[in-house]
């Protein structure tokens, strides 16, 4: 790959997939780097983030860029440090919505950014969904109280547990 | 009288052209948008979060679930990730099924994009024979899969269950009469002068627009730019079989419906030729294994295998995408033993909504109504 020989120290590998060219492990300057020389046909398409608890930097974000002109996807990725990263706007603006997401799933602020609000949650919505101490039933859930004539919130009651169910043999591997 | 002030009101999320519950906050100036807010959510309902819960095999009906109205195209996409991320390679006669599966729900997509848009601006008639048609098509459905609508049937592997020969016949059949309604519809549509006043010069994005933007599918194409991944990373057996990408040129909504119609058009030719492709291969497997209950053996590895589901190494993932019929749908998988660590799911109703308020900008109100038809929205996948 071009970009492997042009950016060795950035590249960290192939991805596992048959149409995504080459993995970046980068710090989000790179971003703007790139944007002037290589990715000024490169638009971007995806932004997500993923939590990895344990690591001093949580959130992993991930930009999937393509390269329309050469049929190539390229995939950025960082750690940004204490979850606070400059904000991609300004050379894609695809990635508004993006960015909102991650932050208001993950909490990665993105500096810069013009309209930094909830997108996806309720609205008052407290927590970050997405990271891996948040519980997939959450912690609150809202009904139409008849009485109070509006929608009230209220702590989740399952009647049952929930169960994961732990398949894997320890004797497999 | 004094000086008029913008005014803002809220269009939905309760309202029959938002398309589901799309709440739009309107800033008015007279009749002209001044901005467009969408505040989406209102369907949310954390199938990211689900999908990290369940195995590799237990994912996929979320799927179906994401664009309603387009079902297969999106479990497609997922089980292509899970194959990707597996590195499995389906039997010639699964990839003949799904890419006629894939295309009887491109049908099943634009006929519903096309014709609740043509409702939303006053058309109340190509509605009706559109959903005739969409009628037929969930029929096929339900004798591939058992479901009219949530499927199920493509899998990572595979896919459910091979066809029987009638049902080739009986779609067939359908694409052999298909071609005459949609010159119906179109001849509602196409010179109606109502159709082009609301449509034509209404809603343009150039092309750097839609790049900058992050469009993809029909919205990209309707701004000229002929991409489509169906073509530029093959996937399936598309590279085998011969169709044109229409292209738009002057990237307005009425562009992008004549975009939609002859994709219609050429799913039809690339349906017919994966019927044929698949009456020539004949009966053959197309995933699992077809009678599990042969062997006592078998039975306990089918059953391990349903159970734990593939087991993925940690630090494995992949990002997989192909041509929904809205545009490009991605899923990102990031391994992590028998359950994915993270799922990622990139919806193009959702980029294209939040070019939103880029595109009304100067649009009078009831062109809202047209753009939002225009887009193809479908909250299951935006809301995901």
């Amino acid at each position: 790959m071009e970009l492997a020989r042009l950016y060795p120290k950035w590249t960290a590998g192939v991805l596992r997939s048959p149409q995504v060219g080459v993995v970046i492990t980068s710090p989000p300057e790179v971003l703007t780097t790139l944007k002037g020389s290589l990715l000024h046909e490169g638009w971007l398409t995806d932004l997500w983030g993923t939590d990895y608890p344990g690591q001093s930097r949580r959130v992993q974000l991930s930009w999937m860029v393509w390269l329309y002109t050469r049929g190539v996807r390229l995939h950025l990725l960082s750690n940004p440090p204490g979850g606070v990263t400059p904000s991609g706007v300004h050379l894609f603006p695809s990635a508004v919505w993006f960015e909102r997401e991650v932050w208001e799933m993950l909490g990665v602020t993105f500096v810069g950014h013009p309209d930094l609000r909830r997108l996806l949650t309720d609205y008052g919505f407290s927590g970050l969904p997405l990271r891996k101490d948040f519980p997939v039933g959450g912690y609150l859930e809202v009904r139409f109280s008849e009485r109070a004539k509006r929608v009230v919130a209220r702590g989740v009651n399952f009647t049952q547990e929930f169960r994961t169910f732990d398949f894997t043999s320890p004797w497999e591997n | 009288m004094g000086k008029l002030k913008s005014f803002t009101i809220n269009f939905g999320p309760q309202h029959p052209a938002a398309h589901g519950v799309l709440r739009l906050i309107l800033e008015l100036d007279g009749e002209v948008v001044v901005r467009a807010d969408p505040h989406v959510g209102l369907l949310h309902r954390g199938t990211e979060k689900l999908l990290e819960e369940r195995n590799l095999l237990q994912g996929l009906p979320y799927f179906d679930r994401l664009d309603y109205v387009s079902m297969m195209a999106y479990e497609h996409v997922y089980s292509l990730g899970v194959e990707n991320l597996l590195d499995l390679h389906p039997t010639r006669v699964a990839k003949w099924t799904r890419v006629l599966f894939l295309e009887l729900t491109r049908l099943l997509n634009h006929l519903i994009a096309i014709t609740t848009h043509a409702l939303d601006v006053g058309a109340l008639t190509p509605f009706l024979w559109g959903f005739e048609e969409r009628e037929k098509l969930m029929e096929f459905y339900e004798r591939a899969s058992g479901a009219r609508m949530h499927a199920a049937y493509i899998r990572p592997g595979g896919v459910a269950a091979p066809i029987d020969q009638t049902t080739r016949s009986d779609i067939a059949l359908f694409l052999a009469q298909f071609p005459a309604r949609l010159n119906e519809i179109e001849e509602m549509l196409t010179n109606n002068r109502i159709w082009r006043q609301r449509l034509v010069d209404v809603g343009v994005v150039t092309l750097d627009q839609a790049l900058h933007w992050g469009f993809s599918g029909p919205m990209l194409r309707g701004s000229s730019w002929g991409w489509d991944l169906r073509v530029a990373t093959p996937y399936e057996t598309y590279e085998e079989v011969t169709f044109g990408v229409p292209v738009g040129l002057h990237g307005d909504c009425f562009d992008r419906y004549l975009v939609r119609v002859e994709e219609i058009r050429q799913s039809c030719l690339i349906a017919a030729a994966a019927l044929d492709q698949l009456n020539g291969l004949g009966d053959d497997s197309v995933g699992a294994p077809a009678d599990p209950a042969l062997q006592m053996e078998d039975l306990i590895k089918h059953f391990k295998k349903f159970t734990t589901g593939e087991v993925v190494p940690p630090r494995l993932f992949a990002y997989t995408s192909a041509e929904a019929p809205k545009g490009e749908f991605g899923v990102y998988f990031a391994g992590d033993g028998s359950r994915p660590w993270r799922v990622h799911l990139r919806a193009p109703g959702f980029v294209h909504l939040s070019a939103l308020d880029g595109i009304a900008v100067d649009h009078i109100i009831a062109d809202v109504v047209t753009l939002i038809g225009t887009q193809d929205i479908v909250f299951g996948e935006i809301d995901r």
